[in-house]
């Protein structure tokens, strides 16, 4: 899926979806890395680390403290959507 | 009293003091010449020793409170850097039939109240309920580097004024806010300004090297409690790492090169005891471990549990992890199950290195049998369980295998490209963050802090209302091509704030550092500036300005000179009425490689000729190695369409006798052009109108505006 490559914005502004980054770059081989745009109170639970695509549906996504983490993934209409283990579900749209 | 409350719920770290004498009408010279035992045989120098000092503060308006703790002083070539913790020392109340018994210490002998503080006296018939008290005993200095009870944590000191070199006089002055840590919230609730004129006093029982005392003043000058400070450790902070593993686990005690726990934590100044203790862990439920397995071994297995008497991480090596394939901080997040975060972590002694050309010289070994990457991930975990988190500035502890990995060379292969030390910014926060924020068993991981590095030369007041965002215009480049990047200044505050209106390189408030895949550092700053007048104006709530760099060359040469990752700083940074602030940014770009000799030929000219740079800024014929390094570079198609803008430029324009070719111009630019939105301004104004094409999708679907991007976001 290589739609998923570029940097990407998050549109979620749901409380379950604070522990993400603002942004997150996925690059071509397999790392990536994102950030808070402003001071958070919580650093994000992704920040630098590495992905993979284990197919359609699903993503595999270190964290900030280096655990491989298994997400649903969808891409949709320009929007990537992740839900993670707890049900949150976290939209980031396209940057330009 | 003045008490303010920090915006970013982190209590900022000490900037560096710098090297000054405590006099500065006292040249250092001089004062040296007057230290010829000839001249003033009788003078006694006096400087501050680095290290940690045991310290305590005792508030001149209550008898039931003192708070002990430590000071970090470190030096270095730059000045000082200190700050210190406090902890309030706990008071035992004495039950009145207790209390009349004479001889129960009703005070703690080494709290002697000071004259000028005119604490009362205390007269046990006048406690108001009968009721005596005294506190438990004090840190033994002889015990080195104490350590407290994690629940009796209060303030941080935020060391502003130190002594630097020396003085011939008996005291100094010390200034430091204090930052209140809220144990019920664990917020940081407020800030106060204090002073205190530290003297050189004999030191009690226990205390072998300097001592000092001196009373508190807050921001009015009043007299708010006395602070004692006694040297007690060259190291700043000391902490025990346990090695624990199954039988089949290597040990991670070093990299295989003689470097070791205690090496690698001296150079931060913390004092490690490293143990390596059980060698028969069983496997719980096969080879694999859950992250509530690990919890439960550290649990179970440790030599010491108690973290408010020693600073502990535990170390667990399995043949392999359930969460991640090398290591992991477990104790984080969910893994937390006790909710006592930080305490451990763990490696996969059995994970094969992929074999893949990345992973340089040990691809396809088993990790545990690979020592330097092996134990550079173990030191990386625990740099997680000390509260830090992924920093990519450079190859050192903090940056992940697989980064390090993909920037490796065949000249500078993976393992060997590792950077053997932790990041400046991350040594500092080692060294200065608040105790919560790095002992096991403090705050949740995941609690943030600036991840903003932190200049270590820097005396720039931090423009926290203000973000600054770095993004680049592509985010993969071709070697040779210049990268392009937009900046976003904008104020975040719901008040205005005095800020630079322009954030062009010409401005002069914008300068930078670009780091290489392999860590090196280059430097960007304006080659030409634009004096005429001072571009300082307010930024109201949510305003943002914005604008683009296009970088290629700095003061060391060329800034983008290999294939790989690198992280790029921009700092905007200005002067209000003589306090210089600063905001910064960063971002992270790849280079591609070559894709053919062709393109390398047309990168090699680029990247080594130097006018290309004046070319790029100023445009002219009379920069001939430039113009034909550019020229090189339009004729290769991978370089071509970055460009395109620059030559266009250059055509545009008159020069000596040459006039401007608007048509030749024009021509230039299509689809595939890269094109900043101030590049597409400029060649817009200077096409007059002529059709420019935009630039497609490398550049989005911007328009080319007419006036300044100045608006909200």
């Amino acid at each position: 899926m290589n739609e998923i490559l570029g940097l990407w914005e998050k549109t979620t502004t749901e409380k379950c979806g604070e522990i993400y980054p603002d942004e997150i770059f996925f690059k071509e081989n397999n790392l990536y890395s994102a950030q808070n745009l402003k001071p958070q109170k919580m650093h994000p639970v992704w920040d630098v680390g590495t992905y993979k695509m284990m197919d359609e549906k699903s993503i595999k996504i270190s964290t900030s403290n280096d655990a491989v983490i298994d997400y649903a993934v969808k891409l949709e209409n320009n929007i990537l959507s992740f839900t993670d283990n707890t049900g949150c579900k976290i939209n980031y749209k396209k940057r330009p | 009293m003045k008490k303010s409350k920090p915006e970013n719920n982190f209590p900022p770290l000490p900037n560096e003091i710098p090297n000054t004498v405590e006099n500065p009408d006292e040249p250092i010279s001089r004062v040296s010449e007057a230290l010829k035992p000839t001249s003033f045989p009788y003078f006694k120098l006096r400087g501050i020793k680095c290290g940690c000092y045991i310290i305590n503060y005792t508030p001149a308006n209550s008898f039931f409170v003192t708070y002990d703790g430590t000071m970090r002083v470190e030096c270095h070539s730059a000045g000082r850097t200190a700050s210190g913790d406090l902890y309030q020392r706990p008071v035992i109340f004495i039950p009145p039939y207790i209390f009349k018994y004479p001889k129960w210490p009703l005070i703690n002998p080494e709290i002697k109240p000071q004259p000028s503080l005119e604490i009362p006296s205390i007269n046990p018939i006048e406690q108001p309920a009968d009721y005596g008290f005294r506190f438990s005993s004090p840190p033994n200095p002889s015990s080195g580097i104490p350590i407290f009870s994690r629940s009796r944590y209060r303030y941080y000191l935020e060391v502003t004024q130190i002594l630097e070199y020396f003085t011939l006089s008996n005291s100094f002055t010390l200034g430091f806010n204090r930052h209140r840590f809220d144990t019920a919230t664990n917020l940081w609730a407020e800030t106060e300004s204090f002073t205190a004129l530290m003297s050189w006093v004999s030191a009690p029982a226990g205390y072998t090297s300097d001592y000092l005392s001196g009373d508190v003043k807050d921001s009015s000058g009043k007299v708010v409690g006395r602070l004692t400070m006694g040297w007690v450790s060259e190291y700043l902070r000391k902490a025990t790492i346990e090695i624990d593993r199954v039988k089949a686990s290597e040990a991670p005690l070093n990299n295989g090169a003689g470097l070791g726990w205690q090496e690698v934590f001296k150079k931060v100044g913390w004092q490690i005891n490293a143990l390596e203790s059980n060698s028969d862990l069983t496997e719980p439920t096969g080879e694999s471990w859950s992250d509530a397995e690990l919890h439960a071994a550290m649990l179970a297995r440790r030599d010491s549990s108690n973290l408010d008497a020693e600073w502990r991480y535990h170390i667990l090596a399995a043949k392999r992890l359930d969460s991640t394939p090398r290591g992991i901080m477990y104790d984080a997040y969910a893994g937390d199950s006790n909710n006592i975060p930080r305490e451990g972590a763990a490696i996969s002694s059995h994970w094969v290195i992929p074999d893949e050309a990345e992973w340089g010289l040990v691809r396809g070994e088993r990790f545990g049998a690979a020592s330097k990457p092996y134990f550079r991930a173990i030191v990386h975990e625990t740099g997680h369980a000390m509260g830090l988190y992924h920093n990519t500035v450079d190859n050192g502890f903090m940056n992940t295998s697989d980064t390090i990995a993909a920037s490796g060379t065949s000249s500078n292969p993976f393992p060997d490209n590792i950077k053997w030390d932790f990041a400046d910014d991350d040594k500092k926060r080692l060294r200065h963050m608040p105790d919560v924020y790095v002992r096991p068993g403090g705050l949740a991981f995941g609690t943030s802090y600036s991840t903003q590095p932190i200049s270590p030369t820097d005396l720039s007041d931090e423009a926290v209302e203000l973000s600054l965002t770095v993004s680049g215009l592509l985010n993969v480049v071709p070697i040779g091509a210049p990268v392009r990047i937009d900046l976003k200044l904008k104020n975040l505050s719901s008040y205005p704030v005095m800020a630079p209106s322009d954030i062009s390189l010409k401005s002069g408030y914008v300068s930078g550092e670009i780091i290489d895949p392999l860590g090196n550092s280059r430097t960007f700053s304006p080659l030409v500036l634009c004096l005429e007048e001072e571009k300082i104006d307010w930024l109201h709530p949510d305003q943002v300005i914005s604008n683009s760099l296009t970088l290629l060359r700095g003061g060391e040469g060329a800034l983008f000179p290999t294939s790989g990752m690198y992280n790029i700083k921009v700092v905007v940074e200005w002067d209000i009425k003589g306090q210089m602030r600063k905001v910064t940014g960063n971002t992270q770009i790849m280079v591609t490689g070559a894709v053919d000799a062709a393109h390398a030929n047309a990168a090699f000219e680029i990247l080594s000729t130097p006018d290309t740079l004046l070319t790029l800024v100023l445009g002219g014929d009379h920069l001939k190695d430039g113009v034909n390094a550019i020229q090189k570079a339009l004729d290769n198609p991978v370089l071509r369409p970055h460009y395109a803008h620059i030559e266009a430029k250059r055509l545009a324009q008159n020069f000596g006798k040459r006039k401007a070719d608007l048509s030749k111009a024009t021509k230039l630019i299509d689809d595939t052009s890269v094109m900043s939105n101030d590049e597409k301004r400029k060649i817009t104004a200077l096409t007059k109108g002529k059709s420019v094409k935009d630039g497609g999708k490398q550049i989005g679907d911007a328009k080319i505006p007419k006036t300044q991007d100045v608006g909200s976001d």
